[in-house]
């Protein structure tokens, strides 16, 4: 995803800098007194405020804010942000809902404890948010807890944030270097296990593709909705390959006691940073696939290169 | 994928079995394009025996599904399965396609 450092680094619209900003906190206190600051104005202005944050911490802001949080749509970003390429197509259709007012938006997506590669896609979010919404009425606010976190993650969020708010002070971020995601996130999968079952197809395999995901994600204990959304989101990512990847691909699938891994190799590129997070219209013509493929499943990861596309994509098995 | 034409009254029902994809749904877009080109008023989609429907072939639905309204014809989908109505649900489609529940007679009904 290069693209994005060549063509958009010199051209970041102008309030972007203003518009996204990580809140390190380092206490309970720290954290209902960052988010207050942030929505208060909002809130007595009368503009929409949403509040995207893992469940125990809504709590304590809707304790602060009482009648306040009334006004407010909280929703819990563990389920929002499990696959954190959902948050920017569910942050664009509150935005479409205010239709133009400007939309104070808290986004926690990253809390102690989230996997390393949750962690990961979790930060190319962030750093795509400064692409997404160029000139749009939005101000994100990103709590980090800066205690429990890893130092790593928190260096990433000041390269992700143009803005920092650290003990009640505000600052612009010497690391932040334009809209570009951090190179961390952008390393090549680990290579698929021994154990994985590998096929290739091209065109008329579509159907075996289906067949191996659906006979092993039901070995491994998966209900049969499960299955279901499993089939449909690797039949896309495999139609993307026959379309777009030289006209066919190379699928792995393997699975583990909490998770079914899918995998999908092939010849092409993709070259949008922001595919698969735009919420298609329900007559839309094409970019349906990968947005389906997010909705479905617990995580993708997407890396893309002049030698081909890999997208692997993981469904918790609980 | 193999699809059974009838033709009663002035509907032409085409009976679905088997699984669409990109490698499959050009036959049904023919099938539903002679349909419209004929004096049925309303092509029924019969999907009791249809196993799997990709996201591809459901956008060509929704594009049979406009060019029949443009004709004053109707594009309907009966007996809609699990998969289906999920994969219609997520992407708000069920909103813009006829979907009929409950047996094929009722859409004969309906028709004008």
């Amino acid at each position: 995803m290069s693209g994005i450092t060549c063509t958009h680094e010199n051209e970041a619209p102008a309030d972007v800098g203003a518009m996204h900003h990580a809140l390190f906190y380092r206490d309970a206190e720290e954290y209902v007194d960052g988010v207050s600051q942030f929505v208060a104005p909002a809130l007595a202005a009368g503009e929409p405020v949403a509040i995207a944050v893992p469940g125990a911490k809504a709590g304590l802001l809707r304790e602060r804010l009482g009648d306040l949080a009334e006004e407010i749509e909280i929703l819990d970003m563990v389920e929002l942000g499990r696959n954190p390429a959902r948050i920017i197509p569910a942050v664009e259709m509150m935005l479409a809902k205010h239709d133009g007012q400007l939309l104070h938006y808290v986004g926690e997506p990253i809390w102690p404890g989230r996997s390393e590669e949750e962690v990961r896609e979790a930060t190319k979010h962030e750093a795509l948010i400064n692409l997404a919404w160029p000139g749009a009425r939005i101000r994100v606010l990103c709590p980090y807890d800066a205690t429990a976190l890893d130092q790593r993650v928190l260096a990433d969020a000041e390269r992700t944030h143009p803005q920092l708010i650290r003990g009640g002070e505000h600052r612009p971020s010497a690391a932040y270097n334009g809209p570009t995601v951090p190179i961390a996130c952008e390393q090549p999968l680990s290579a698929s296990p021994p154990d994985a079952v590998a096929l290739s197809f091209r065109l008329d395999q579509l159907i075996d593709v289906r067949a191996l995901v659906s006979e092993q994600a039901t070995a491994a204990g998966m209900e049969r909705e499960g299955v279901m959304d499993l089939v449909l989101a690797v039949n896309e990512l495999a139609t993307n390959a026959v379309r777009h990847g030289d006209g066919g691909g190379t699928l792995h699938v393997w699975w583990r006691s909490t998770r079914v891994v899918c995998q999908v190799d092939d010849r092409g590129r993709i070259t949008d940073p922001l595919a698969g997070r735009r919420t298609p219209a329900p007559d839309a013509a094409g970019g349906v696939g990968l947005w389906t493929v997010n909705q479905l499943c617990d995580l993708v990861e997407v890396r893309s290169s002049g030698t081909g596309t890999t997208v692997r994509v993981h469904v918790s098995l609980n | 994928l193999s699809i059974v034409v009838r033709e009663q009254d002035r509907a032409a029902v085409l009976a679905l079995d088997g699984e669409l994809d990109i490698a499959s749904i050009a036959q049904l877009e023919a099938e539903i394009e002679r349909a419209l080109r004929s004096d049925a008023e309303l092509v029924v989609l019969e999907l009791a025996d249809l196993r799997f429907m990709d996201v591809t072939s459901l956008r060509v639905l929704v594009g049979s599904h406009q060019r029949a309204e443009r004709c004053a014809k109707r594009l309907v989908l009966v007996n809609v399965g699990a998969q289906i109505r999920r994969l219609l649900t997520l992407t708000r489609v069920i909103d813009v396609l006829s979907v009929l529940d409950g047996p094929l007679e009722l859409p004969q009904k309906l028709a004008p």
